[in-house]
């Protein structure tokens, strides 16, 4: 097996293994799920082409990153609507910062891993309406309307619902973190 | 948690954030806690669906409705004679077991009799035909 061929397979089990982290980053950014899988695909044949040009890459979580944002921009510059902010400079100045927040967690995999583990055991826990909530809107992707519709009741008190939930979800993570 | 925080990321979430508003969540990125906060939200956003997919349902299901109810208390009442039904057949065999346990010592009792029956019964003969056996051999033998 060649050194690039090695190199790739490395890059390939710590891109899979980083891919929630980075998933959260280009996916919280755009907001689109189908325009971030793409971004999350041309990152991965970038990187692979870099490798296979013989590139060491000493951070590979930030030059994946640094990848997904150019993309993004282009994104945007697309579709400018999809961008919602009129300002550039403003957008800059919050990319530059997610960035960073994301940069702090570099190397942190585990603790992404432990983290997506308790959130799978509080879902499991959910009573079965918010459940059933939740999993129309992330699931079948179901707009607020839809789900009102869905469960019978008003527009608010879905929203406030949905808010709850991932209150509570968010709060059950950190709870079990803390605890192990 | 701070409120504001989680309104400026639904609002983000949404595209319904305005210029102010998104000056404001850029500056609460410069605190650990805005850093965090704007993780911990798009960490779920990302990894919600999968969750869903994977974890199993344990949590609490709602109250069946009366008809339900009914139903499954009749379901209950009909599925008693079948339960009783299952219960003696493992009741006779519960029984049959018990038998054949029992069996063992009353078996070994039986063997211990008939041995010492087979083992007397040799003696026995003998000291029947030990006369006989005697009056052969003096015939035999001419003895006085």
């Amino acid at each position: 097996m060649s050194v690039e061929s090695e190199a790739i397979q490395r890059a390939a089990a710590e891109f899979i293994r980083d891919r929630h982290r980075l998933g959260a980053f280009v996916n919280g950014l755009l907001r689109d799920s189908h325009a971030a899988e793409d971004v999350l695909q041309e990152v991965w044949v970038r990187l692979a082409a870099e490798l296979g040009k013989g590139t060491r890459l000493e951070n590979q979580a930030a030059w994946c990153r640094g990848v997904a944002r150019n993309l993004i921009r282009k994104h945007w510059e697309r579709r400018q609507t999809a961008k919602v902010v009129a300002d550039d400079t403003v957008l800059e100045a919050f990319l530059e910062r997610v960035e960073e927040s994301f940069a702090e967690t570099d190397g942190a995999t585990d603790e992404w891993a432990a983290r997506q583990q308790a959130l799978n055991e509080c879902v499991a826990a959910l009573p079965e309406r918010m459940r059933r909530m939740i999993s129309l809107r992330y699931e079948s992707r179901a707009s607020i309307e839809e789900i009102a519709a869905a469960v019978g009741q008003k527009f608010e008190a879905v929203t406030k619902a949905l808010y709850r939930v991932r209150r509570a979800l968010l709060e059950c993570v950190e709870r079990k973190l803390s605890r192990s | 948690m701070n409120i504001q925080l989680d309104e400026l990321l639904r609002r983000w979430r949404e595209g319904t954030i305005s210029d102010e508003e998104m000056r404001q969540l850029t500056e609460s990125l410069v605190t650990q806690e805005g850093r965090e906060a704007l993780r911990n939200d798009w960490f779920l956003e990302e990894v919600l669906p999968e969750a869903l997919r994977t974890s199993p349902v344990l949590g609490m299901l709602s109250r069946p409705s009366l008809m339900a109810r009914w139903t499954e208390w009749l379901r209950l009442k009909t599925g008693a004679t079948s339960y009783r039904e299952e219960d003696d057949v493992l009741f006779g065999l519960r029984l049959w077991a018990r038998g054949s346990l029992a069996a063992v010592p009353l078996g070994m009792a039986v063997a211990c009799v008939a041995l010492w029956l087979a083992w007397q019964k040799p003696y026995a003969d003998t000291s029947l035909s030990e006369p006989s056996f005697l009056a052969q051999c003096l015939l035999e033998n001419d003895l006085p």
